[in-house]
C-alpha cells in the first residue's frame, strides 16, 4: 500500500508534468503560423506619421509567413509592410496610403464614405473628397473600438479608390511591375491610450474557395487574415 | 424515527429555505442584471424573476431529500463489512398516487412557464406601432452599419429617440451575423441574403448601450459591436440633421458622376 | 454467489509474433498515410485553381480513412466471405478475439467486445484530456481582458477544437466504453451481435481523429463546432478536416448504434425481459438508437458544405439560391437530439449506480423507462429552439416553446426515482456513489437553467450569451462527464481486475466538483451580465467572474492529475479486485474481475430484476446453468447458433441502417423543397435547365425491376431452385450495372457551368448520391453476393439475400422519390 505522503508526491509530479505539459502545448499553438498571427510592427507603422501600401498580391511584404499550413500567400491582396500599427495618444495622425489595386464594388454604400478623419476628408492625389463611386473602390482602411472597453471610441473610415484596369504597370517593387499608384492621405486624433483593430471592408479576399462572382464573395481569405488585409492599431 | 416524521422534517427544511432562498433571489437577481431598457426587457427581467421564484422551490426540492438522505440514512462503517454481509434498505417502490403526483405538479409547472412566455411575450411584441421608426441593420464582418430610410442617414452608431416604437430590419452582406441588443430585449439573426424584421420595441430609459454580435461569424467576430444611443427626441433630430446633409459630395477621381447619397437600402428588398 | 477466485488473463508470450506487424494498427497507419500521401498528389496535380488545396486534403482524408480500414484488417472479412472462402472455424472466430494473445490485441483488429470497450475507454481518456487542455487555454486567455495569449483566429480554432473533440467524446463516453464491455454482459450474452463491425465502429473513430487534429496546420477553421455555413464555405483548409471528421464520426455512430440495437433486442439472456433489463443497457440502447436516427442530418449538412467548398455548389450561398437556413435546420436536427444522446446513457447509469449504493429498488424503474422513451421521442420536435432567432420560423416558435418546456417532464421523472431511491435506504458513500449525487445536484442546476433558454422572451437575452454556455457545461458536463466518471469508478475493478486507489478517489472528486462548480457558475454571472459567447478576449465588465472561472479551472487541472495518477498507479500495481467488490446484482458481478474471453462458459438464467434488494431473493439478479438441454456451450461469439435468430438479427440491423440512410436521403429531399419554397433572391431555379427526365423514369424503372428480379431470385431458396436464385441475383446485379451507366449519362448530359446555383447544386447532388448508391448497394454488396452464391456457401442463409433484398427495394423507392422531385418541382 502506498503511503499518503507518496501518493501527494506522485500527485503533485504528475500536475506538474501536465502544467509544463500544457504549457507546451499553448506555445506550440501560438506559433503555427496558420491558425492566426500578427506582423511586428515595422518603422512605416509605428509614431504619428504612417506609411502603407495596399497591393494586389502579396510579394512586396510577405516572405514566408501567414498561409494555408504557414506557407505563403503569394496571390493574396495585402497591405504593406506590416498590418500592426503602433501611433501615440493624444495626437494627430498622419496615414499615407499608396494603393496599386485594381477596384470591385462595394455591397454596403456605408463603406463609401470617408468618415471619422479631421475633416471627414482624405486627399487622394491631392485632392479633397468625402466620398468615392461605390463601384471602383480598392480597399477601405477602417479603425474600430472594440466593445465595453471604457477606452475612447475611435472610428476612422477611408474607401481608397481602385487605380484603373487599363493604367500601365510602371513601378518596379519586389521583382514585380504595379500601375501608378493612388495615394491616399489623411488625418485623425487619438485619445486615451487603447487597443483597436482595423481592417478592409471591401471583398477582395477569397469567397468560395476563391472563385469569384456576384454576391457574398470575396471575404474570405486575405480579408480574415490579420497581416494581410486586418490588423491591430495600439494607441500608446 | 419513522418515515412520517422523516418525512415532517424534510418538508420542513424544505420550505424554511424556499423561503429564504426565494426570497434572496427576489433581491438579488434585479441587482446583477443589466437594467432593462425596453418594456420587452422588462417582461424579461420580470419572467427571469418568476421563474427563479418557481425554479428555487423545485430544485431545493430535490436537494433537500438528497443531502438529508445523504445526512441521516448514511450506513455507519460500512468500509469493514464484507459485501455478502451488507443489509438491505427496505424494498419502497412509488405508489401511484405518488408517481400522479410528480407527474401532475410538473406538467403544471412546465405549462404554466410556457404560457406565461406565450401571453406575456405575446402581449408585448404584437404591439402594432403605426409610427414605428424602421432602422435597417446591416451585418458585415465584422461591424454593423444602421440606415433610416427615410431619414437618408447612415451611421455605424445606432441612435434611438426616447420613447418612440422603433423595429429593425436585419441582414447580412456576407455570413451569419447575430444582431444582440439585450439592453432593448431584442435578437435576431443577421442572415445573408434575406431582410428578418425584428419585434417592435420602445426604449424607454436614455443611455448608452451596446449591440454585441452573437453568432459566430470569423476573425474580429469578438469586436463586432456598436454603441446604442437612447436619446431625447429633439437630440435625435438635431442628430438626424448633421448627419442626413452629405449630399453635397465632391466627385471622385475616377471620373464617375457625382454619387447621391441612397434614401433607403430598399436595393435589397426580396420576399 | 459464485466464489470463483479472480482469474487474470496473464500476458502470455504471444504466440503470433507476425500478427503483431501485420494486420495491426501499424499496417494500417503506414498504408492509410501511404495512401493518402499518393492520393494528394495525384489530386493535386490534376486539378488547379481555388478550390486546388480543399479537392487535394478531401481526396487525401478519403483515401486515409479507406485504406487505413484495409490496413487494419477490417476488409478481410467482407473479401474473404464475398470470394466464397469456407465460413470461418470456431478456432479462427477465438484467434480474431485475441486468445492468449496477451496486450497485442488491443493493437488491431480484435472482435472480443471487451477489447474493443477498452480500446474506446483509453481513445476517449485521451481524447477528453486534449479537448481538456483547449479548454484550459480558452480559460487561460479569458483570465484577463483583452487579447493576451491568442490571437483572435488562433482562439476561434481552439474554441472549434474543444466544442468538437468534447461532443464526440461526451456521444461515445459511455455507449462505446460501457455499451460495449459492460452491456453484452449484463445481458447475459457472450459478445455483440457484430463482432467485426463492432471492431469496425472502433477503428473508423480512430481515423477520425488525425483527420481533426490535422485541422491545426491547415488554418484551424473559424465556425466553432457548429459549423455554420456560410462561414464555413469561406474559410480555410481547416474547414475541410472539419466536415470529413464528422462524416466519419457519423459512419461509425451508425454502425456502432445499429450492433448495440440489435444485440439488447435478441441476445438476452432467457429469464432478461424488457422489464427486467438495467437502466444502463436502457439508456444506452436508446441513446445509440437515436444517434442512428439523427447524426446522418448532420452528415448531409456538412456534406453540402463540402460540396461548397470543393466543387463549387452554392447550397448556402444566398446570391445563388441557397440560404444558411438550410445548415441550421439540418444541424440542430441532429444537435438536440444529440445531447440527448449525450445524457440518457448517464441517466441510465446512474439510475443503476444509485440503488447499489443505497441498496433498495430504484423508486420508479417504469417511470424510468418511459422517461427515457419520452425523452427519446420528444427530442426530435424541440430543435427549432435554436433557432428562435434565426428569422427562419418566426411562427412555430410558440409550439417549439411548449414542446421544449414539456421535455422537462420526461427528465424530472428521473429526479423522482433517483430522491425515492435514496430515502431510508442505507447510503453509502463510495467514489461511484459521489459522483451519482454530484450527477443529481449538477443536472438539476443545468435542467432548471434551461427553463429560462426555452422561453422565447428570456432567451432573447440568453441566446448566444454565456448564460447559455454555462447551462450546456452543468448538463453535459455536470450531468454525462459526472455519470462517466461514476460509470468508470464503478467498473474500473471489473473492466481491468484492479482496485483505484479509494483516497485518491474521493480526493479526485471533491477536487473536481468544486473546480467545475468554481468554474460555470461565475459563468452564468457573466452571461447575465451580457458577455457573448465565443469571445477572443472579455471585456472589463465581465472581468471579475472570468478570472475567478479561471482559477478554479486550476483546481479542475490538479483533478485531472489525481485522476491521471490514480490510473496510471492502479491499473499497474492496484489492488486486485474481487468478483463483487460493490455487492451490486447485476450479470456482469458473477464473473471475474478482469471478465476473461468467454464471459459465459454456461448460459446464464434470469431469474430476479437488477433492482430487488431488500425482498429476501438470491443476491444476485441470475445464475449461470449447467450444460445440456440442447445448448452449445463451445461456440464462441455467436449466441445462439441457430440460422433463424442469426437471420433476426441482420435483418434487423439492416432495417436500422435503412432507416439511418433514410434520414439522409430526407435530409437532401427535404432541403430540397425547403430551399425551392424560400427562393432566396429569386435565384433558385432560374439557371439550370432540368436534367433527362427520360433518363430518371428510366433509371428509376431499372431499380424497381432490379428489386423485382432480386425478389424473384429469393424465392427460388425456399424451393431449393439455386438456378432461379443465381438467375434472379445475376439479373438485379447487371440491371443494376445498367441504371450505374444511366446515372452517369445523365450527369453528362447536364450542361451546367460551374458556380452552381442551388438548383443544379440539388440536382446534381441527386444524380451522384443516387449512382454511389447503386455503385456501392447494389453492385458492390449484390457482387461479394454474387461470389458467395456461386460459391455455393449461401446455402441456407435466407437471410443474406433477405437483407440485400431490403437494400435493393429501398434504392428502388428512393429512386422513384427522387424521380418525381425532378420531374414536377423547378
Amino acid at each position: 500500500m502506498p503511503s499518503r505522503g507518496r501518493q501527494i508526491v506522485g500527485v503533485l509530479v504528475t500536475l506538474v508534468v501536465l502544467l509544463l505539459v500544457f504549457a507546451g502545448l499553448v506555445e506550440g499553438t501560438r506559433s503555427v503560423k496558420g491558425l492566426g498571427y500578427e506582423p511586428a510592427a515595422v518603422a512605416a507603422t509605428t509614431g504619428p506619421n504612417i506609411s502603407l501600401s495596399t497591393f494586389p498580391d502579396s510579394y512586396a511584404c510577405h516572405g514566408s509567413n501567414g498561409g494555408p499550413g504557414g506557407g505563403p500567400h503569394p496571390e493574396w491582396v495585402t497591405y504593406c509592410p506590416s498590418t500592426s500599427i503602433k501611433v501615440p495618444a493624444y495626437s494627430t495622425i498622419t496615414v499615407t496610403i499608396k494603393q496599386y489595386d485594381t477596384g470591385s464594388t462595394v455591397h454596403n454604400p456605408f463603406f463609401a464614405q470617408v468618415r471619422g478623419t479631421i475633416g471627414d476628408v482624405m486627399y487622394v492625389n491631392g485632392k479633397p473628397l468625402r466620398e468615392i463611386n461605390a463601384e471602383e473602390i480598392g480597399h477601405t482602411f477602417t479603425i474600430q473600438t472594440p466593445p465595453n472597453t471604457h477606452q475612447a471610441q475611435l472610428f476612422v473610415n477611408v474607401p481608397l479608390p481602385g487605380v484603373s484596369e487599363k493604367a500601365p504597370e510602371t513601378e518596379h517593387i519586389a521583382g514585380h511591375t504595379y500601375p501608378v499608384p493612388n495615394v491616399i492621405v489623411f488625418k485623425f486624433k487619438t485619445g486615451a491610450p487603447g487597443k483597436y483593430v482595423w481592417h478592409c471592408y471591401v471583398p477582395c479576399g477569397e469567397g468560395l474557395a476563391g472563385e469569384g462572382f456576384s454576391g457574398q464573395e470575396g471575404f474570405g481569405g486575405a480579408m480574415a487574415t490579420t497581416g494581410y488585409m486586418a490588423g491591430t492599431v495600439t494607441v500608446s | 424515527m419513522d418515515g412520517r416524521s422523516h418525512i415532517r422534517r424534510v418538508l420542513t427544511i424544505w420550505a424554511v429555505l424556499s423561503v429564504v432562498f426565494v426570497a434572496l433571489a427576489i433581491l438579488v437577481v434585479p441587482l446583477v442584471e443589466n437594467k432593462p431598457a425596453s418594456s420587452v426587457a422588462g417582461f424579461a427581467s420580470l419572467t427571469d424573476l418568476v421563474f427563479t421564484a418557481v425554479a428555487v422551490p423545485v430544485a431545493l426540492f430535490v436537494w433537500v431529500f438528497t443531502f438529508y438522505s445523504v445526512f441521516t440514512f448514511r450506513e455507519k462503517k460500512s468500509e469493514d463489512v464484507p459485501v455478502e454481509a451488507l443489509e438491505d434498505g427496505p424494498p419502497l417502490e412509488a405508489s401511484p398516487r405518488q408517481q400522479i403526483a410528480w407527474l401532475g405538479i410538473t406538467t403544471v409547472l412546465a405549462f404554466f412557464t410556457v404560457g406565461w412566455g406565450m401571453f406575456g411575450f405575446y402581449k408585448e411584441t404584437t404591439k402594432s406601432a403605426a409610427n414605428a421608426l424602421v432602422v435597417n441593420v446591416t451585418g458585415q464582418e465584422w461591424t454593423w452599419t444602421y440606415a433610416y430610410p427615410k431619414l437618408g442617414v447612415q451611421s455605424h452608431v445606432l441612435e434611438l429617440p426616447l420613447g418612440r416604437p422603433v423595429q429593425f430590419r436585419v441582414t447580412s452582406d456576407d455570413v451569419l451575423h447575430g444582431f444582440g441588443l439585450a439592453a432593448l430585449g431584442i435578437a435576431m439573426d443577421a442572415n445573408p441574403g434575406e431582410w428578418v424584421t425584428t419585434p417592435v420595441v420602445t426604449p424607454n430609459k436614455a443611455g448608452t448601450f451596446e449591440v454585441r454580435c452573437i453568432e459566430l461569424c470569423g476573425l474580429y467576430h469578438t469586436f463586432m459591436s456598436s454603441q446604442v444611443k437612447v436619446v431625447p427626441a429633439s437630440t435625435f433630430a438635431s442628430w438626424i440633421s448633421a448627419n442626413g446633409g452629405r449630399s453635397g459630395l465632391l466627385t471622385s477621381p475616377a471620373g464617375a458622376t457625382q454619387k447621391a447619397l441612397p434614401a433607403s437600402n430598399e436595393e435589397e428588398e426580396t420576399t | 454467489m459464485s466464489s470463483v477466485t479472480a482469474t487474470h488473463s496473464e500476458a502470455t508470450p504471444p504466440a503470433h509474433r507476425r500478427r503483431v506487424l501485420v494486420p495491426s494498427i501499424l499496417s494500417g497507419l503506414v498504408l492509410g498515410l501511404v495512401a493518402a500521401i499518393v492520393v494528394g498528389v495525384i489530386v493535386h496535380g490534376a486539378v488547379s485553381g481555388s478550390r486546388q488545396a480543399d479537392d487535394t486534403m478531401v481526396c487525401a482524408y478519403l483515401a486515409w480513412f479507406i485504406f487505413f480500414l484495409v490496413g487494419v484488417g477490417a476488409m478481410n472479412f467482407p473479401v474473404r466471405w464475398g470470394l466464397g472462402r469456407p465460413d470461418t472455424t470456431h478456432e479462427e472466430e477465438l484467434e480474431l478475439a485475441g486468445k492468449d494473445e496477451g496486450v497485442w490485441r488491443y493493437f488491431r483488429f480484435c472482435t472480443d467486445h471487451k477489447v474493443v470497450g477498452m480500446q474506446y475507454l483509453v481513445t476517449v481518456l485521451v481524447l477528453f484530456l486534449v479537448g481538456g487542455v483547449a479548454s484550459w487555454m480558452i480559460r487561460l486567455e479569458q483570465a484577463r481582458t483583452g487579447a493576451k495569449v491568442f490571437t483572435p483566429a488562433t482562439y476561434n480554432t481552439i474554441v472549434g477544437m474543444h466544442g468538437l473533440i468534447m461532443i464526440a467524446t461526451t456521444i461515445i463516453m459511455l455507449s462505446a466504453v460501457i455499451g460495449n464491455y459492460v452491456v453484452p454482459i449484463m445481458i447475459g450474452a457472450n459478445d455483440m451481435a457484430f463482432p467485426r463491425l463492432n471492431a469496425l465502429s472502433y477503428w473508423m473513430l480512430f481515423t477520425a481523429v488525425p483527420i481533426l487534429l490535422s485541422a491545426i496546420v491547415l488554418g484551424g477553421f473559424p465556425t466553432g463546432w457548429t459549423g455554420y455555413a456560410p462561414l464555413a464555405d469561406q474559410a480555410a483548409v481547416g474547414m475541410d478536416a472539419y466536415c470529413m471528421t464528422i462524416v466519419v464520426f457519423a459512419l461509425s455512430i451508425a454502425i456502432g448504434g445499429l450492433n448495440m440495437v440489435t444485440t439488447v433486442v435478441t441476445m438476452r439472456a432467457p429469464g432478461m425481459t424488457w422489464g427486467r433489463l438495467p437502466t444502463t443497457v436502457w439508456g444506452i440502447t436508446l441513446s445509440t438508437l437515436l444517434g442512428l436516427i439523427v447524426f446522418p442530418s448532420f452528415m448531409a449538412a456538412v456534406v453540402l458544405t463540402l460540396l461548397d467548398r470543393t466543387v463549387g455548389t452554392s447550397f448556402y450561398q444566398a446570391s445563388l439560391g441557397g440560404n444558411n437556413w438550410l445548415y441550421e435546420q439540418m444541424f440542430w436536427f441532429m444537435g438536440h437530439p444529440e445531447v440527448y444522446v449525450i445524457l440518457l446513457p448517464a441517466l441510465g447509469v446512474v439510475c443503476d449506480i444509485v440503488p447499489v449504493f443505497t441498496r433498495k429498488p430504484l423508486f420508479a424503474y417504469k417511470l424510468v423507462v418511459g422517461g427515457e422513451i419520452g425523452i427519446v421521442v420528444l427530442s426530435m420536435a424541440v430543435w427549432m429552439h435554436h433557432l428562435y432567432w434565426s428569422g427562419a420560423n418566426l411562427a412555430l416558435d410558440l409550439p417549439t416553446m411548449l414542446s421544449t418546456e414539456a421535455i422537462s417532464i420526461p427528465t424530472g421523472l428521473i429526479f423522482f426515482a433517483l430522491i425515492g431511491t435514496l430515502w431510508r435506504g442505507r447510503i453509502r458513500l463510495e467514489p461511484p456513489m459521489l459522483f451519482a449525487l454530484a450527477f443529481v445536484f449538477n443536472f438539476l442546476i443545468g435542467g432548471v437553467t434551461g427553463l429560462y433558454l426555452a422561453d422565447v422572451p428570456t432567451d432573447a437575452i440568453f441566446h448566444s450569451n454565456m448564460f447559455t454556455l454555462a447551462h450546456f457545461h452543468f448538463t453535459l458536463v455536470g450531468g454525462t462527464v459526472f455519470g462517466f466518471l461514476a460509470a468508470f469508478y464503478y467498473w474500473f475493478p471489473k473492466m481491468t481486475g484492479r482496485q483505484l486507489d479509494p483516497w485518491l478517489s474521493r480526493l479526485h472528486f471533491w477536487l473536481f466538483e468544486i473546480g467545475f462548480l468554481g468554474v460555470f457558475i461565475p459563468l452564468f454571472l457573466a452571461g447575465i451580465r451580457g458577455e457573448p459567447r465565443w469571445q477572443a478576449f472579455i471585456v472589463p465588465n465581465v472581468a471579475t467572474e472570468n478570472l475567478i472561472s479561471s482559477l478554479f479551472a486550476i483546481v479542475i487541472v490538479a483533478s485531472v492529475a489525481v485522476l491521471a495518477y490514480n490510473i496510471l498507479t492502479s491499473w499497474i500495481a492496484g489492488r486486485r479486485a474481487e468478483v463483487n467488490p460493490w455487492g451490486a446484482r447485476t450479470l456482469e458481478w458473477t464473473l471475474p474481475s478482469p471478465v476473461p474471453l468467454i464471459n459465459f462458459p454456461h448460459p446464464v438464467l434470469v431469474t430476479d430484476g437488477p433492482y430487488d434488494f431488500g425482498r429476501g431473493g438470491p443476491r444476485l439478479m441470475g445464475r449461470p446453468t449447467l450444460a445440456g438441454a440442447g445448448i452449445d456451450t463451445a461456440t464462441f461469439a455467436a449466441p445462439a447458433p441457430d440460422v433463424g435468430s442469426r437471420g433476426r438479427q441482420v435483418r434487423l440491423a439492416t432495417l436500422l441502417l435503412i432507416l439511418s440512410d433514410a434520414t439522409f436521403v430526407l435530409a437532401m429531399y427535404l432541403g430540397f423543397l425547403y430551399l425551392r419554397v424560400l427562393n432566396t433572391q429569386g435565384q433558385f431555379t432560374a439557371h439550370e435547365s432540368r436534367p433527362s427526365i427520360l433518363g430518371s423514369v428510366l433509371v428509376a424503372v431499372g431499380s424497381l425491376l432490379a428489386a423485382s428480379a432480386f425478389a424473384w431470385g429469393q424465392r427460388g431458396l425456399r424451393s431449393g431452385n439455386s438456378r432461379r436464385v443465381r438467375a434472379g441475383v445475376t439479373t438485379a446485379w447487371v440491371i443494376s450495372l445498367v441504371a450505374l451507366v444511366g446515372d452517369v449519362l445523365i450527369f453528362g448530359g447536364l450542361n451546367y457551368t460551374l458556380p452552381l446555383h442551388a438548383y443544379g447544386s440539388f440536382m446534381s447532388l441527386f444524380i451522384v448520391y443516387h449512382a454511389i448508391r447503386h455503385l456501392l448497394i447494389a453492385v458492390v454488396v449484390g457482387a461479394l453476393v454474387l461470389g458467395r452464391l456461386y460459391s455455393g456457401r449461401l446455402a441456407g442463409r435466407d437471410y443474406v439475400l433477405q437483407a440485400t433484398g431490403y437494400w435493393f427495394w429501398w434504392i428502388a423507392i428512393t429512386a422513384v422519390i427522387m424521380t418525381v422531385l425532378m420531374a414536377t418541382i423547378k
